[in-house]
Order: structure tokens, then C-alpha cells, then sequence
């Protein structure tokens, strides 16, 4: 059985995998754009040509500029944090529970530190009390039994969206304070 | 069988989920249905026997409105691609461009029904966006309205519905089975509070002083923790908390309901007939005292804001008084408007315009 630094480590490799290979077409497809007669208008002339460029895959820096805040109004936290994300690896809903109440425990008065759940629990009623961003990865059956599932796809999307974050699986909240801090401060090779 | 998509807001509460499920329990035998919740309380999705996903409100996220909505679009494109719906329903005060973004670059045949409640205060500032973006518009009626239908320009249906409940009046326990349920005294004096999850408005104080007014009369307190509530409201010793849904299937368990004016509370209150005091929520740009007065016509209800220890009082003295003296002239009304809605969602999405 690994321990919980391997744990990590698999983990952080898994990620940064998915994330550098993310699903550009996607990404191309469903950028926002406005649906209003004049906004269309003023966002053809202004933003055609680069999304020309987006569309033809010969640009990729408005995807990888775009922001995205992790922090939650009732749950003030430094403008410069760094968001943590907490990836759920624990099968057992209870466990999982607990592991959560010890983390937010270790983390309640950190700043710095936005913490980002994801996890395929729905246990949402006792999430809203954490303050904690979470990101729910749900059992939804496709029509299209060959194509990916919908849980997979959304995990790789997350996995590049939160590309910047520090991951740790969610367990290192079950070891000690020193182990889950060893964990999260754990530099990547 | 067509494939229905939900898309619920987070609002002050659950309504918007609510109403959504309410479509969703009357079409679920003509429709695969599936969720996109903003609402923080997919578990209750899911024990109705719906598959959700969920995502972070604007209500609640950081994030700007730009940034909010280009993520909006990835993540229910992503669902639509998953999905593959033949109609997506929107229940919300206004439909995000994130949204319309996402429908639109989906690219394949997608009826956009918009589920819209109204009832705003007269001097709130109306959102201005067009109905005929939509396929068809559901205008959930408060008490009293009948079911009507008519045209925004030329293509779009727009229905008009009788109010809206969750489960109908054969899903409801009887007091003796709900006190059974919730492991009540069959012989005890209970009143049940449901003020909202006090993430818009602190509901303590008001709360306080009901608690401190009821149980001085005698009777047990109960407060209903709403799953979407951020931090539990402190309860003094002897409330017992109640973590159930919905809960209006308890609701007639209990001698006394003190609860705000939202729609589905409303609703609720009119289809049980349990004696409310009903504390309209004056910071919502929902008009809850018109709503609260307009339901007094239909269900034993007082109206009070309860803003200081002089008119808690005297709501609290008047329900007791409406307890032993029940009014005799109240109005019938039909809650059937989420039937309606499942026959026009049926209809919209199979094409019959």
C-alpha cells in the first residue's frame, strides 16, 4: 500500500498529465459569446479575428489566460491565496465525511490557502457549512455508451482548470497535522 | 423517450429546486431527466431519483460575472454533450449568458424553456431580457391563478400556471403518522420554525424573540435547518433542530408553522391549512408581504414582520386566538400548475408548438 507522500505524488502526476492535454475543440466550442443582436455585433468586430486564430488552433493564450476564483463570499480569504485542492480518494461516504471535518479543522485559519473540493460524495448539506468550493463529479449516464464518461471528462477538465493548485488526496487529512502539512507543502520533482 | 435537462438558480432558498423538481416528478415517466443545480443540495436531487450535477452560484463565488459565466458555459457544455438533451428548462430570475453561450454552441436541435415566477416589488428594477429567447416561458402563478395560455412574438408559448407544490395531497402525512415520523409526543403542543437558511438575511434575532414568544405559551419548538443554510443558526436549549425534505410532508405534524413568505412556503401553508404566522422577508426582491397577504385569503394565516418584541407578541397572541377560532370564509384554490407545466415541457419538447 502506498503511503501517503506516494499517494500525493501519484496523484500530482495524474494531473498534471491530464492537464496538459486538455480538449481544445471543447474549449473553442463553448467559450462564451453573446447572444444579443448588437453584443454579436461588437464582438464579431472586435474579437473575430482571434477567435479565428482560437478556432484554427494556432492560439491558445486567451484559454490559458482566463481566471478562474476559487474563493467564497462568506468564506473571506487573502486576495493572493493559493488554492488547495482536496482530491477525494476515499471510497466510504462517512470516512470521507470525517476526513473533511479534520481538514477543515487544519485549515480553518490559513489565509493563504483556498481549499477546493472533489469528490463523487453528494453529502452537499454538510459541504455548505465548510466554505469550501466544491466540485461534485456525478455517475451520469451518457446516451453514447462509447464516448468517455461524463465523470471522466469533468475530472481531466478539472484537472486543467485547476493546473495551478496544489493537490492532495483528501486522506492526507486522516494522518496528523505534521503528515497532512508535509503533504501539502510536498515539492513536486 | 426525451431527454429533459433541469437547470435550477440558488436562491434565498430552495424554490428554484423545488419547482424544478416538481416538472420533474410529473414528467418523470414521459422524460430521462437530469439536473444542473446551482443549489447546493444535490442529495436531495438525488434521493428524488434524478442524477445531478452541481455548480458553484454566482450568489455564492468570488469570481466576477465574465469569469463566472465563460466557466458557466464549459461546464454545462459539457453536460450537454453528455446529456444530449431535447429540451432544457431554466428556473431562474434571469438566464445567464454563460448559459444562453452554452445552449447555443451546442449545436444541435435544443428547445429552451424558462421557468419565471413572479411577484417582484413594484420599485424593483426589472431585468430586461427577452422572453423570445425561449421556446416556450412557464409563469408559476401565486394562489388563486388559473391556467392560461398565450404568445411572445411569434414563436414562443408562454403558460400561465396555478401554483406549484412538490408533492401532492396523498404524498402528505397525517399528523399522527409525521409526529410518528419524527419522533414527536402524539399528545404534544409543537410549533415548527422555518425562517429561511439565513444566508441573506440574519434570521436569528427575529427568530429569537418567536422562539422565546412560543414556548412561553406552552408550546415545543422545532426549527427547520434548511440544507443550503452556510452556518446553523445557534438554537436555545430545548429547540430541536429538523433536518428533513421537504418538509412539507411533516408540516402537519405540528400545531403552529412560523415561517417567511417564499413561494413554496406560501404554497405549502395553503395545501397543509397547519395555522402560520408568515414573516415576510422585507430584504428579498421577491414581494413576500403581497404574497403573505394574498394567502391569507386561502389558509389560517397571520401576517407579521415581527420586527420588535411589541409586534412579536401580538402575531403570536393572534395566532393563538386563530388556533381556537379558525377562520370560516377562507377561499379554495387549485396547486396543480406542475401538471400543467409537465404537459407543456412534453408538448415544447416533442416539437408540438
Amino acid at each position: 500500500m502506498l503511503d501517503i507522500v506516494q499517494q500525493t505524488t501519484a496523484l500530482r502526476t495524474r494531473l498534471r498529465a491530464w492537464a496538459a492535454a486538455p480538449d481544445w475543440d471543447f474549449l473553442v466550442r463553448y467559450e462564451i459569446k453573446p447572444q444579443r443582436f448588437w453584443e454579436k455585433v461588437w464582438w464579431s468586430l472586435h474579437m473575430g479575428p482571434g477567435r479565428m486564430l482560437r478556432k484554427l488552433g494556432l492560439s491558445r493564450r486567451f484559454y490559458e489566460e482566463q481566471q478562474w476564483d476559487a474563493r467564497l463570499k462568506h468564506a473571506p480569504k487573502a486576495d493572493d491565496a493559493a488554492m488547495l485542492l482536496l482530491w477525494n480518494d476515499i471510497a466510504d461516504k462517512a470516512e470521507a465525511h470525517e476526513a473533511c471535518c479534520r481538514a477543515h479543522n487544519l485549515l480553518e485559519l490559513k489565509e493563504h490557502l483556498v481549499p477546493v473540493l472533489v469528490t463523487e460524495h453528494a453529502d452537499f448539506a454538510f459541504y455548505s457549512r465548510l466554505g469550501w468550493l466544491v466540485e461534485y463529479l456525478p455517475d451520469l449516464r451518457g446516451g453514447d455508451d462509447n464516448a468517455p464518461s461524463y465523470r471522466e471528462t469533468k475530472k481531466r477538465f478539472l484537472a486543467w482548470r485547476y493546473r495551478n493548485a496544489v493537490a492532495v488526496p483528501l486522506s492526507a487529512a486522516m494522518c496528523d497535522a505534521a503528515g497532512f502539512w508535509q503533504v501539502v507543502e510536498l515539492k513536486d520533482n | 423517450m426525451k431527454s429533459v435537462l433541469f437547470f435550477n438558480i440558488n436562491g434565498s432558498g430552495l424554490g428554484h429546486l423545488n419547482r424544478c423538481l416538481s416538472y420533474a416528478r410529473a414528467i418523470h415517466n414521459e422524460a430521462n431527466i437530469t439536473f444542473f443545480s446551482l443549489a447546493s443540495a444535490t442529495e436531495v436531487i438525488e434521493s428524488m431519483g434524478f442524477p445531478a450535477d452541481y455548480f458553484i452560484s454566482p450568489f455564492w463565488s468570488v469570481a466576477s460575472n465574465q469569469d463566472w459565466n465563460t466557466e458557466l458555459a464549459y461546464r454545462f457544455g459539457m453536460l450537454l454533450n453528455s446529456v444530449h438533451p431535447d429540451a432544457v428548462i431554466f428556473d431562474g430570475t434571469w438566464p445567464f449568458d454563460g448559459f444562453l453561450s452554452a445552449c447555443a454552441d451546442y449545436g444541435h436541435p435544443l428547445k429552451k424553456i424558462w421557468s419565471r415566477r413572479g411577484l417582484f416589488k413594484e420599485k424593483t428594477t426589472t431585468v430586461s431580457v427577452d422572453e423570445r429567447l425561449f421556446d416556450a416561458v412557464l409563469c408559476p402563478g401565486e394562489v388563486g391563478t388559473t391556467y392560461a395560455e398565450s404568445r411572445v412574438g411569434a414563436h414562443t408559448c408562454k403558460f400561465t400556471l396555478p401554483p406549484v407544490t412538490l408533492l401532492n395531497d396523498a404524498e402528505l402525512l397525517s399528523k399522527e403518522e409525521a409526529r410518528r415520523e419524527l419522533g414527536l409526543e402524539e399528545n404534544g403542543r409543537y410549533a415548527l420554525f422555518s425562517l429561511g437558511p439565513g444566508n441573506l438575511k440574519d434570521v436569528s434575532s427575529v427568530g429569537c424573540r418567536l422562539l422565546a414568544a412560543m414556548t412561553a405559551r406552552g408550546f415545543d419548538a422545532v426549527w427547520a435547518q434548511a440544507p443550503i443554510s452556510v452556518k446553523d443558526v445557534p438554537l436555545p436549549e430545548g429547540v430541536r433542530p429538523l433536518r428533513v425534505y421537504p418538509l412539507v410532508k411533516y408540516m402537519r405534524a405540528f400545531d403552529a408553522f412560523i415561517g417567511a413568505a417564499g413561494y413554496n412556503t406560501c404554497c405549502e401553508v395553503v395545501q397543509t391549512q397547519v395555522p402560520s404566522l408568515i414573516v415576510p422577508n422585507t430584504l428579498l426582491a421577491d414581494d413576500q408581504a403581497r404574497r403573505a397577504h394574498l394567502i391569507a385569503h386561502y389558509a389560517p394565516v397571520v401576517v407579521n414582520a415581527c420586527e420588535d418584541e411589541a409586534a412579536t407578541q401580538k402575531a403570536v397572541e393572534d395566532v393563538l386566538h386563530m388556533m381556537k377560532c379558525p377562520p370560516t370564509c377562507l377561499q379554495k384554490t387549485l396547486l396543480n400548475g406542475a401538471d400543467y407545466a409537465a404537459q407543456a415541457i412534453v408538448r415544447i419538447a416533442e416539437g408540438k408548438q
